[in-house]
């Protein structure tokens, strides 16, 4: 998909990490998968969680719940595997992330997309590309990019703050 | 595919590029036995066939130019010029411009129409000095010949030509009779068409050339120019060109009578029975021996073997192997079912597959090999120009080239040789008269060895020139920060420090090597397809490159082993064999060694050094791997079997993983991780 045809998208998906709740551009995601059995690599980062066959390729997951700064994940009836696309120095590369809930499909027009909080580096804003309200709901809406380019944990209380400080605002 | 004129073009691109390999490496030889006649008459023969399908094909100035090359040398050939090195210099630059002439996005450019311009003028004018210079010389000097030529008789000669075209030489388009009509332009010619070989009417093949020819030709234009005219299709006939007399022999009735007879009474004509004519002709041993230019199917100098060889697309070649991986993986499958179901004809019939596969793998990576002597014209090329500019004498030579590699490791082997050889030609190698000072022959040697060594292959560039000074290095390295004043190193570590980021010796930027771009970039591209790089080096005898290079097929030969429940392949060409010991030998003790029927070795325990937890089992299998030379055994909980293993990388989430190299997909759908030997024993030998 080029990006002038992505950007016609209003489509985002909604996954559940803990309590909070995330989107990400449905472009960037290309398959949502069960948990399935994962082959553990030693000597990786801790949220390297191992690797997995896609098809007849090799497919590195990574436990979002780590990353992120949490408890590790826990396999159970609604822990999925989405399989997204994401760019790691000019490299398009496919990752799988696990997270705890795969929620919705939401519409999100142009115009209800919110800048980052731009109060600086302490809400993690680099990993934020939009902010957004949906039924009076508010989403963070990640760069996957930036979060899976830099080895730096990110802190979910953070990104929960950065959340409520727009909140706020609006 | 409906022939066209792209079509054909195309073709002739191809056939365009690869003559001008061949005319630069030919060059290459000549630069070094600039007498030597037959590479000049194939310098000549390459100018001659672009010049004439470049005009084919529409490459005007492809055409043009050649045809200013091609003056040269018939005048060199002739006797008329000498090679200097400033010829071959100017031809050198020429197969550069040749290059781009057949490039048709290129022609198009406006650039190229200036720069082929200036080349013509350079052309031009460097012809008109040499024939100067080369004039005032051979006052000086005498008459001008070239050795093993037989003096050229200018003046009339009759001469018998067998001409007896290869089956396949109409199949370019050549019209024999136009070559014949060529001949009798030069004189009186009386051809005699033999028809021995005609086979009855429906035996006749139309596009096989069946008829051969006996020609006899008096001419004033010598064997140079009769050859000339064959000069298309020389190389498919067997063409014999033998001087009958120094006379027109055309005006003796007799002779004309006698040839009249012989063709009708003779199937071939035998030169004794002319013998009476050639009265003026030195005739050795009753016949003197023709000059023979045979080329069917004979090799000269063991190249340009009439092979069968053919050109396919590169990604034809990577389709294919694309298909037999997911064969491969596919009969790993069929594997794990004729397993689970004991039914004897499966499993027959499985095993077949499996040998098949295992021989359709090995053929089709061997398709994918290509020799380093690929790369070895543009290394000399580079050796030649560079140490011509920097005034150096250097020679460089070049063994164990027949060793292959795949050609994506080719590809990004390139880029690091040639800066290593730059560098060599730039630092390494001293001027003349420096050289002589220090006792040393004044023409400096860089060798490039390639060869294979256990599952690597070790390619190696080695200088005599000044070395590498230790102390220089390490106050370089010292002063740029990289290691600091109370570091020790051994002078073996200080030297390896050049290919640290950020470390560049020269003080200032000289335009050959320095750019900014050093030894760090070659280690990088070397470590991108998991190779290393060392250096030696000893101050005033001469540095030594060592690259070093796994043998990486995309597909091996794996032994699957088992530490807890995850599996991992160790490459089977690697292992020596396995042994069965009490996990509680590993247990204790300070220095990883066990001993093994009789052997010590130096092992490796997967489950700790990978912080594999988990229950220990009651015995270790000790895998011993044999890696160039060193052996050390490899703990693991349980030996599986043998296996194809397919192998897919891990990816950039993964790329700093040195241990496991890649992974591979197995016939129940699970995923086992592919051990890297090569880092296991340098790990366990140097830890860091």
């Amino acid at each position: 998909m080029n990006q002038e045809d992505a950007n016609k998208i209003t489509s985002y998906l909604s996954f559940r990490l803990g309590d909070e709740v995330f989107a990400l551009h449905v472009s960037k995601v290309h398959k949502i998968l069960g948990m399935t059995e994962i082959t553990e690599v030693p000597r990786a980062p801790a949220y390297m969680k191992g690797v997995i066959n896609l098809r007849g390729n090799v497919l590195p997951v990574v436990d979002t719940r780590i990353k992120f700064g949490m408890t590790p994940s826990e396999k159970n009836k609604s822990t999925s595997i989405l399989v997204i696309e994401t760019s790691i120095s000019g490299e398009s590369i496919l990752l799988g992330i696990i997270v705890d809930a795969v929620q919705a499909v939401l519409k999100i027009e142009a115009e209800d997309l919110l800048p980052p909080p731009s109060i600086g580096k302490q809400y993690q804003s680099e990993f934020i590309t939009n902010m957004t309200k949906v039924k009076d709901k508010f989403y963070i809406i990640l760069d996957m990019d930036a979060v899976f380019s830099s080895d730096t944990m990110l802190n979910i209380k953070e990104l929960v703050d950065a959340r409520e400080s727009v909140t706020k605002d609006h | 595919m409906i022939p066209s004129f792209e079509n054909f073009q195309s073709r002739f691109v191809e056939e365009a590029l690869d003559n001008i390999n061949e005319l630069e490496s030919t060059l290459l030889e000549l630069d070094l036995s600039p007498n030597d006649k037959e590479l000049l008459e194939k310098v000549f023969r390459i100018m001659h066939s672009l010049k004439g399908g470049g005009g084919m094909f529409g490459f005007e100035l492809l055409s043009e130019f050649s045809h200013h090359m091609e003056n040269i040398y018939d005048k060199i050939r002739s006797g008329q010029l000498a090679v200097s090195s400033k010829l071959l210099s100017l031809t050198f630059q020429s197969v550069d411009i040749l290059r781009d002439l057949v490039n048709v996005e290129v022609i198009e450019s406006p650039e190229i129409k200036v720069r082929y311009q200036e080349m013509v003028t350079t052309v031009e004018n460097v012809l008109k000095e040499e024939i100067q210079v080369q004039k005032s010389q051979t006052v000086n000097e005498g008459k001008l010949t070239s050795p093993n030529d037989i003096p050229e008789v200018t003046g009339m000669a009759t001469w018998y030509i067998h001409f007896y075209p290869g089956a396949h030489v109409l199949e370019n388009g050549t019209n024999l009779l136009y070559l014949i009509d060529e001949l009798g332009q030069m004189g009186p010619l009386k051809a005699v068409p033999r028809l021995l070989n005609i086979p009855d009417l429906e035996g006749v093949e139309p596009e096989r050339s069946l008829v051969f020819w006996d020609l006899f030709l008096s001419t004033d234009m010598g064997k140079a120019a009769i050859m000339d005219v064959f000069i298309f299709v020389e190389d498919d006939s067997k063409i014999e060109i033998q001087r009958l007399s120094q006379s027109d022999l055309f005006t003796q009735p007799q002779f004309i009578a006698r040839l009249d007879t012989l063709c009708e009474n003779k199937l071939e004509i035998e030169l004794a029975d002319l013998s009476e004519f050639m009265v003026d002709e030195p005739i050795e041993e009753g016949l003197a021996a023709p000059v023979v230019f045979d080329q069917l199917g004979q090799t000269s100098e063991g190249k340009k073997v009439t092979s069968s060889s053919i050109r396919v697309a590169s990604d034809k070649i990577d389709g294919l192997m694309n298909m037999v991986s997911e064969l491969v993986i596919t009969q790993e499958r069929l594997n794990v079912i004729a397993a689970q179901h004991q039914i004897p004809e499966l499993k027959m019939v499985a095993e077949n597959i499996q040998k098949l596969t295992g021989s359709l793998r090995d053929s089709a990576f061997s398709i994918s090999l290509i020799p380093v002597e690929s790369l070895v014209t543009r290394f000399q090329r580079l050796v030649r120009d560079l140490s011509c500019s920097l005034d150096k004498k250097i020679a460089f030579t070049t063994s164990g080239t027949g060793t292959e590699l795949d050609k994506t490791m080719i590809e990004s082997l390139t880029d690091p040789l040639l800066h290593i050889i730059r560098n060599s030609i730039d630092h390494g190698i001293e001027m003349p008269d420096m050289r002589k000072r220090k006792g040393k022959p004044e023409t400096g040697s860089i060798h490039m060895e390639a060869g294979y060594s256990g599952a690597n292959v070790i390619v190696k560039i080695t200088d005599d020139g000044a070395g590498i000074d230790p102390a220089k290095i390490r106050a370089n390295a010292i002063e740029k920060g990289l290691i600091s004043k109370d570091d020790v190193l051994s002078d073996n570590e200080v030297l390896n420090l050049v290919f640290a980021p950020g470390f560049s010796t020269s003080k200032e930027v000289t335009e050959v090597s320095g750019r900014g771009v050093g030894m760090d970039v070659v280690k990088r591209n070397i470590s991108a397809i998991r190779g290393e790089v060392s250096i030696e080096s000893v101050p005033g005898e001469g540095t030594t490159i060592s690259i070093i290079l796994p043998l990486v097929l995309s597909i091996i030969d794996g032994l699957l082993v088992q530490v807890n429940h995850t599996q991992y392949i160790i490459p089977l060409a690697l292992t020596d064999r396995i042994y069965s010991i009490g996990s509680d030998v590993l247990k204790d003790g300070f220095i990883n060694s066990v001993t093994l029927n009789g052997i010590q070795y130096p092992f490796y325990n997967l489950r700790k050094e990978l912080e594999l937890n988990g229950e220990v089992p009651k015995r270790y299998q000790m895998v011993v791997v044999n890696h160039t030379d060193t052996r050390i055994a490899i703990a693991v909980d349980k030996v599986v079997g043998k296996i194809q293993a397919v192998l897919k990388p891990l990816g950039r989430m993964y790329h700093d993983q040195k241990v496991i190299s890649a992974a591979t997909i197995m016939g129940d759908g699970g995923i086992a991780l592919v051990l890297d030997t090569n880092s296991i024993v340098k790990e366990l030998l140097n830890p860091s």
